[in-house]
C-alpha cells in the first residue's frame, strides 16, 4: 500500500486572486470500478482505514474476557453490546503491555498500548510528576503512510472533557507524533463538521479570502525559517512541527469541494458543541455525532486514520445518566462500586458498537466501510482497580480488507505475550509496510498471527 | 493529579524525593523537622539518610524557546490592540509539565489544531482591532498605501515581536498587505491580512531565550537585552515588554542589576503585576479548575457557578491582600486569622451574616477552626471527591504543591481498592482510610504523610462547609503533622507557616515559572541566594519576585 502515496485522481488546479493552488479531491463512488473493489481510474484498491477507540480506567476482567477461546467464542457481559457486529470482532486477551511495564500505573499502559514504546519520565525530585510518550503512537505511523495522500492525514477526537492535565501529555492525549508533539483532540462536533465538510460549499470564485489567508501563512513560514536558523536541534524540531501544521492548514484551506454521491454526502451541520448542561456532559449525543461524522469522513476519503478518546486516562468522567455520581477513576477504586464500574464499561462498549455499526452501515463498493477498516478498542490499564497491565483488554473490529480473521476469534495468550504484537498486526492489516512496532521491552517483530486471516 | 490512588500494599515506603538525598524515608518514627538552612533537606530526616552534598557553585541552566502561554497571548493582544480585540483572542490550550504550563510551553510543540486555532483567532482579532479603531496609536497615515503599512509594521511588530525588525522583514510583511490590497482594492483588507499574519508569526508566539556570549563568563551566555526585557515582562506582567522596557533594551540599558531593578520596581507597582501573580496562583492552587470540579449536585445543591466563583475570589483576594495591600510576611497565607467573604461564603461558612455587597475582610473566630488557605472552601472543594472528602488528596496537595515533597505512586499490581462498608455499620471517611491504609505498614509509609494531614481537616466537608459528624458518627480531627499534634485548618497553618521549606518551595515554583524549567542541580546556589533575600525581607513576596529577576539564574543561560 505504500504505492498509495500518489494522488489517485486528477490533481485539480484552481486559481484565485492570482494565486494558484491545487489539491486531490476526496473519493466518490462514481470513481469506483465495476467490481466495487478498486478505483476505476487507477485500479488501486479501496483504501484501508485505522481507528483507535480508547477509554480510561480499564475494564473488569471477570466481565470482559470471553469464557471460550477460538472461533466458537461468545460475547462476555461487557462485550455484549457488540452483538450486531460480532462477526467483525477479534478479541485478544492474556497479553501484557510490556513497554514501561510496572513503572507507573496508567502512564505505562497508555504509552504501551498506543505506541509500544516506554514513556519518558520528567525530572520530579521536588516537582510534580509528569511524563511524555517515548515516540509516536501507531495512528501517527499510519498517518504518515496510509494517511499521507488524504486531505487530513489523521483525526483526533475526544468526547469526555474530564481529563487529567497535571501529569503531562501521556495522560492527557492518546495521539502523539513524538515525545514533544502530543496531538490535541477535537471535542466539539460542530467544529469537526466545519473542518471536514466546510469545503463541501464551493468557494466563490471572485472571493480571494482563502488565497489571501494562505498568502499570510506563507509569510508566517518565512518568519519561522528566520527563527529556526538560530535554534538547536530540539527546538528546531518543534518549529518544524509548527510548520507542518501550517502546511496542513493551507492544504485544508485550499481543498476543493467533493462531488456528492450516494456514499459520500454532506451531513447536516450539528448544533451540538459538547457544552455541559447543569454540570453534566452530553456524552452520548457527542459520541454518536462524532461517530456519524467519522463514518462520512472515511466514506468521502477525507481521512483514513482516527483516534477516538471516549474518556481519559485516570479520567474523572461522571456517568450521571447511569445514576452514578462519582468521578470514574474514584469509582474504579471502590470495591462497593464494582457493579457501577461494570455498567460504565458496558456503556463504553455501547458507544463502540454504535461506531462500528455506523461504519458497517456505510456502504462502499460492494461492501461497507467496516470491511475495509480496523478499529482497535482498548484502555489505559487492564483493570482500573489495580492499575494492572496484565491480561490487557484489546478488541479489533473490522476485516481490514480481508487481512483479519472473519468471522473473528477470541485468541488468548500467555502473559508472556506482548501487546505490541497486536499493534504490529494492526499496522500490517492496513498496509503500512511496517515490520516492527515499539521499542525496548515493548518491541515486537512478531505479529499476532492467530487473528490474521 | 486530581484523582487519588488509595492504598498500597508493599514494603519500602519511599515517599519523598529530595535532590541530593537518597529516596528513603522510613515511615516511623517521625520527628518534628527543625528549621534547616538547606532548602533540599528532607522534612523527615532519619539517621540513615546520607549527608546532603555540599552546595555546587552556580552554573546557569540550559537555554529555552518558550511558547507564549494562552493567558499571556490574550493579555498582550489586549495591551497592543485593545479590549475588543482581546475579547476575541483565543489561544490553543496549554499543557502543563511538572505542574506548570510555563514548563510545558518550553518543551511541547504546536500541532495542526493549535495552528488552526491561532489562525482563526488572529483573523477575528485583526478584524476587531480595525473595526474599533485600535490601530491609530500605531500609525497615522496621510495616504493609504504601502508606506503606511510600513510605518505600522515597524512600530506594531516591534512591540509584538519584542525587538526591532530588520528592513527585509518589514518589506516581507508589507508585501502581505500589498497583495491583499491589490486583490481586493481595499486598504483595510490589506491591514487585516497583515495583522492576522503578524499575530501568527513565530516571532510573536515564541520567546527564544538563548543569550549571547559574555566575555566575563566563558561557558555562560547572557540573555540579550531584548530577551531579558521579554523574560522580565512576561514574568512580572504576563505580557510583552512595554515601550519603556523595549526602549531601554534598544539602548542597551539593561546590563546591570541596578538598571534592571529600576524596571522591576516600576512594573511591580502596576496592576498587571498583580494580575500576573494572581494568574500564577490560579494555576498553582488549581483555582481555575473550580468551575468544573465534579460534585454531587444532590448532596451539594448550593454549589452553583456563583459560589464556585466566590470560592476562587476569596483565595485570590486573600493572597492579594498579603502581597499587595499589606505587603507583609507571605507565610500569613498559612496562618492568617482572617479571610475575605461575600454573603454566599458567609452562609456556607456559617459565620455572621449582615455583610454588604461584594467581599469583606472578616476575622475568623477560633471556633471556626479556619485560618489561612487550608480553611478556605476553594482548598476543600478542589481536593475532595464528588461525594466525600479525601484526606489523601488534601494531604497530597499540601505535601507536593506547598512543601515540594512529591509522593511516590503505588507500585503496580497491588490492591488499590477500598473495601465495602456494610450498610448496617457505617464508618467515617477517616475510619475507612485508617483501616485500609494504616493497618499495613507498606501502605502506612506514604499514606501517613498524606492522610495524616487530611484527617485534621475532616470538619470541612467536600465543599468546605463545617461539620461535626459524618454518617451520624462524630468526626475526630485530632492528628499530627510530622509528629506535631494539630486539629483544624488554623492549627495546621500555624504548624506549617514557620517551616522554612514551604517558603523555599514557594520560591522554587516561581523560579520555575520565570525560567520555564525545573531548576538544575547547578542552579541550587541561585535558589539559595534568592531565598536568602526573600528571608531577609521578612518573607515579602514582592521582594521574592525582584530577587528572582535579579538572580544570575534569570539573566544567564548555559552555552551549548
Amino acid at each position: 500500500m505504500s504505492s498509495f502515496t500518489l494522488h489517485r485522481r486528477t490533481l485539480l488546479k484552481g486559481v484565485l486572486g492570482g494565486l494558484g493552488f491545487g489539491l486531490a479531491l476526496p473519493t466518490f463512488e462514481a470513481m469506483l470500478d465495476g467490481n466495487g473493489t478498486a478505483y476505476a481510474q487507477t485500479r488501486l484498491p479501496i483504501p484501508k482505514r485505522l481507528g483507535i477507540f480508547y477509554w480510561g480506567n480499564g475494564v473488569r476482567l471477570d466481565q470482559w474476557n470471553p469464557a471460550v477461546t477460538g472461533p466458537a467464542w461468545r460475547l462476555s457481559p461487557e462485550l455484549a453490546p457488540l452483538e450486531d457486529v460480532k462477526d467483525y470482532v477479534n478479541v485478544v486477551s492474556g497479553y501484557r503491555a510490556k513497554a514501561g511495564y510496572g513503572r507507573r500505573g496508567h502512564h505505562d499502559g497508555t504509552a504501551a498500548i498506543m505506541s509500544g514504546i516506554p514513556f519518558i519520565e520528567l525530572p520530579h525530585e521536588s516537582a510534580s510528576y509528569s511524563s511524555k510518550f517515548g515516540g509516536p503512537s501507531i495512528d501517527q505511523i499510519a498517518a504518515d503512510t496510509i494517511g499521507a495522500s488524504t486531505t487530513i492525514p489523521s483525526l483526533q477526537l475526544a468526547i469526555s472533557k474530564r481529563l487529567i492535565g497535571g501529569e503531562g501529555p501521556t495522560l492527557q492525549y492518546i495521539s502523539h507524533r513524538g515525545p514533544d508533539e502530543p496531538l490535541a483532540p477535537e471535542f466539539n462536533p460542530q467544529a469537526l463538521f466545519d473542518r471536514l465538510f466546510g469545503s463541501f460549499t464551493p468557494p466563490d470564485a471572485t472571493d480571494p479570502t482563502n488565497a489571501l489567508r494562505s498568502r499570510a501563512l506563507d509569510a508566517v513560514k518565512d518568519d519561522a525559517a528566520r527563527l529556526s536558523r538560530k535554534l538547536g536541534v530540539n527546538d528546531r524540531r518543534r518549529l518544524d512541527a509548527h510548520l507542518t501544521g501550517i502546511a496542513q492548514l493551507q492544504r485544508e484551506i485550499s481543498a476543493l469541494p467533493p462531488e456528492i454521491t450516494s456514499s459520500c454526502t454532506k451531513p447536516a451541520r450539528p448544533t451540538e458543541r459538547n457544552v455541559d448542561a447543569n454540570g453534566n456532559e452530553p456524552l452520548e449525543a457527542v459520541s454518536h455525532l462524532m461517530s456519524d461524522l467519522l463514518a462520512m469522513a472515511f466514506a468521502c476519503d477525507l481521512t483514513r486514520v482516527a483516534s477516538f478518546q471516549l474518556t481519559g486516562s485516570v479520567g474523572y468522567t461522571v456517568y450521571d445518566f447511569l445514576g452514578i455520581t462519582r468521578g470514574h477513576h474514584d469509582l474504579s477504586h471502590e470495591a462497593g462500586e464494582r457493579d457501577n464500574v461494570h455498567r460504565t464499561i458496558h456503556w463504553n462498549m455501547q458507544q463502540f458498537a454504535y461506531l462500528c455499526a455506523k461504519m458497517k452501515a456505510t456502504e462502499e463498493g460492494d461492501g461497507n466501510v467496516l470491511d475495509n477498516s480496523v478499529w482497535m478498542a482498548t484502555s489505559d490499564v487492564a483493570e482500573g482497580e489495580s492499575h494492572s497491565s496484565d491480561d490487557y483488554p484489546i478488541v479489533l473490529a473490522g476485516k481490514a480488507g480481508g487481512f483479519l480473521k472473519y468471522p473473528g476469534v477470541h485468541h488468548r495468550g500467555t502473559n508472556a505475550d506482548n501487546t505490541s504484537d497486536v499493534l504490529l498486526t494492526v499496522m500490517r492489516s492496513i498496509g503500512t509496510g511496517v515490520t516492527s512496532v515499539g521499542a525496548d521491552q515493548g518491541l515486537s517483530t512478531t505479529p499476532c498471527a492467530a487473528i490474521e486471516a | 493529579m486530581r484523582a487519588t490512588t488509595l492504598c498500597v500494599a508493599l514494603s519500602v515506603a519511599a515517599c519523598h524525593g529530595n535532590i541530593g538525598a537518597e529516596l528513603v524515608t522510613p515511615p516511623a518514627p517521625r520527628v518534628t523537622p527543625a528549621p534547616s538552612a538547606t532548602p533540599t533537606a528532607s522534612p523527615t530526616p532519619s539517621p540513615t539518610t546520607p549527608p546532603v552534598d555540599p552546595p555546587k557553585p552556580f552554573e546557569p541552566g540550559p537555554p529555552v524557546v518558550r511558547r507564549v502561554v494562552g493567558a499571556h497571548y490574550v493579555a498582550t493582544i489586549g495591551t497592543l490592540l485593545g479590549p475588543e480585540a482581546a475579547a476575541l483572542a483565543i489561544a490553543p490550550p496549554d499543557a502543563a509539565l511538572n505542574g506548570l504550563d510555563a514548563i510545558g510551553a518550553a518543551q511541547l510543540a504546536l500541532d495542526t489544531s493549535a495552528v488552526r486555532a491561532y489562525e482563526s483567532s488572529a483573523r477575528a482579532v485583526a478584524a476587531a482591532a480595525i473595526a474599533h479603531g485600535a490601530l491609530a496609536r500605531w500609525a497615522q497615515c496621510r495616504s493609504m498605501d504601502d508606506a503606511c503599512y510600513g510605518t505600522f509594521v515597524s512600530r506594531f511588530a516591534r512591540a509584538l515581536f519584542r525587538r526591532p525588525l530588520e528592513a527585509d522583514e518589514i518589506t516581507a510583511w508589507v508585501a502581505v498587505a500589498h497583495d491583499a490590497r491589490v486583490a481586493t482594492m481595499d486598504f483595510d483588507t490589506g491591514l487585516l491580512h497583515l495583522i492576522a499574519g503578524l499575530l501568527q508569526a513565530p516571532s510573536f508566539l515564541y520567546r527564544p531565550e538563548l543569550g549571547a556570549d559574555d566575555p566575563a563568563h566563558p561557558g555562560w551566555k547572557k540573555l540579550t537585552p531584548h530577551e531579558l526585557a521579554t523574560r522580565l515582562a512576561f514574568f512580572l506582567t504576563e505580557r510583552g515588554p512595554d515601550d519603556a522596557l523595549l526602549t531601554a533594551a534598544d539602548r542597551g540599558e539593561l546590563e546591570t542589576p541596578a538598571a534592571i531593578a529600576t524596571h522591576v520596581d516600576r512594573l511591580l507597582a502596576t496592576p498587571e503585576a498583580q494580575g500576573a501573580l494572581a494568574s500564577y496562583y490560579d494555576e498553582l492552587l488549581q483555582l481555575r479548575d473550580l468551575p468544573t470540579a465534579s460534585k454531587n449536585a444532590a448532596l451539594f445543591p448550593e454549589l452553583d457557578d456563583a459560589l464556585r466563583n466566590s470560592m476562587r475570589e476569596e483565595t485570590q483576594r486573600f493572597i492579594a491582600d498579603i502581597v499587595w495591600t499589606e505587603n507583609t510576611d507571605f507565610r500569613r497565607i498559612f496562618d492568617a486569622n482572617y479571610t475575605f467573604m461575600d454573603t454566599r461564603l458567609a452562609t456556607l461558612y456559617g459565620v455572621d451574616r449582615g455583610l454588604g455587597r461584594g467581599f469583606t475582610k472578616v476575622t475568623l473566630p477560633p471556633a471556626t477552626k479556619r485560618g489561612g488557605i487550608f480553611g478556605q472552601a476553594s482548598f476543600h472543594t478542589l481536593h475532595s471527591h464528588a461525594t466525600t472528602t479525601s484526606p489523601t488528596l488534601r494531604g497530597k496537595f499540601v505535601r507536593e504543591v506547598l512543601m515540594c515533597q512529591p509522593i511516590r505512586p503505588p507500585p503496580p499490581g497491588v490492591v488499590t481498592v477500598l473495601p465495602v462498608d456494610p450498610p448496617s455499620t457505617p464508618r467515617t471517611t477517616r475510619q475507612r482510610l485508617e483501616d485500609a491504609h494504616f493497618t499495613n505498614e507498606g501502605c502506612r509509609g506514604c499514606h501517613a504523610n498524606m492522610d495524616g494531614i487530611g484527617f485534621g481537616l475532616e470538619n470541612f466537608d467536600p465543599i468546605g462547609k463545617f461539620r461535626l459528624t459524618e454518617n451520624n458518627l462524630p468526626i475526630d480531627a485530632r492528628t499530627a503533622l510530622d509528629g506535631a499534634a494539630f486539629e483544624g485548618a488554623a492549627e495546621l497553618g500555624a504548624l506549617i507557616a514557620p517551616m522554612r521549606g514551604t517558603m523555599v518551595c514557594a520560591a522554587r515554583g516561581l523560579y520555575r515559572q520565570a525560567v520555564g524549567r525545573v531548576e538544575t542541580e547547578n542552579e541550587e546556589a541561585a535558589i539559595t541566594a534568592i531565598v536568602g533575600g526573600f528571608e531577609a525581607s521578612g518573607w515579602r513576596m514582592q521582594k521574592l519576585l525582584a530577587e528572582i529577576v535579579l538572580s544570575d539564574g534569570f539573566r544567564y543561560v548555559k552555552a551549548e
